[in-house]
């Protein structure tokens, strides 16, 4: 079925947890398990927005060395041990396969924006209304991390 | 046989080279850009069989640089590798004249499937 903004499903955390597991599978050759909790103070966030018909934000946060092993992974890098524009490239485009992949599960015409990252601790990412429709936790022998998939619930009621 | 990858991450370009040895397709001279305009240039200097390009890429993207080849006249075999995965965007590919759709995440098994009749030939 095609997914209408009317009769969207207002919570994404078992699509997440899907995607990234076999993103994980078939790009990292790694498992990867739904934690409970989400990670204290992760430094490195990468950002994509949601635009057209659903207007929200992705993002994944991680810390540097879970940075660092993923990228590792997803580019067969061994010689890869420190967080560098690569680093940020790969992760960057880690975020870009999982959301493109949860964009098939939003409404039709909806568009995906460029990966962006931030460092650091010390800042909030705000998105105007915004809605936290799916959250959800992981860890793997690569590193843990967290994803949230926000709406802007303000928008997009003014879409419908 | 020259094979032109199209993505805005350096990343993506090396997982579709590895991915490209991983299938067994050896003896490819593989090249890279980083856009549709990156592309373009790099055409003007060397003629490919087949490129492989991403969607979504700043300046141009990948459904504009086919958009482009076809009003252009070129016959160069064109094709997707994408974490666009909806229905409406493979619909838009082929009614533009790309060649195949891969999505992202893709494997090995995958490129050899959907690339092993464009590239044996």
């Amino acid at each position: 079925m095609t997914p209408d903004s009317k009769q969207i499903e207002r919570s994404y955390g078992e699509q997440i947890d899907e995607v990234v597991g076999s993103v994980f599978r078939t790009m990292l050759e790694a498992d990867v398990a739904a934690t409970p909790q989400e990670h204290p103070d992760p430094a490195v966030t990468a950002l994509i927005a949601f635009g057209g018909k659903w207007s929200g934000g992705f993002e994944l946060r991680l810390d540097y060395g879970s940075a660092v092993a993923l990228a590792r992974a997803f580019l067969q890098a061994e010689d890869m041990n420190e967080f560098n524009d690569d680093v940020r490239d790969a992760i960057g485009e880690l975020a870009n396969v999982i959301a493109g992949n949860l964009k098939a599960i939003l409404p039709l015409g909806t568009t995906l924006g460029a990966p962006s990252i931030v460092e650091g601790k010390d800042y909030a990412i705000r998105i105007c209304g915004q809605h936290i429709v799916g959250a959800s936790s992981f860890a793997s022998s690569l590193g843990s991390f967290d994803i949230r998939l926000v709406e802007d619930m303000k928008l997009n009621e003014r879409v419908q | 046989m020259k094979i032109l990858v199209v993505d805005d991450s350096k990343a993506m370009r090396m997982i579709v080279r590895r991915t490209l040895r991983e299938a067994g397709f050896h003896g490819i001279e593989v090249s890279e850009a980083g856009n549709g305009v990156a592309a373009l240039e790099a055409m003007q200097s060397a003629s490919f069989d087949l490129i492989l390009s991403d969607w979504n890429m700043p300046e141009m993207n990948g459904i504009e640089l086919l958009g482009k080849l076809t009003s252009e006249g070129r016959t160069t075999k064109l094709g997707f590798v994408t974490s666009e995965s909806t229905e409406e965007m493979k619909k838009m590919a082929t009614e533009a004249g790309a060649q195949f759709f891969i999505t992202k995440p893709f494997t090995a098994d995958v490129f050899r499937t959907v690339l092993g009749s464009i590239l044996n030939n």
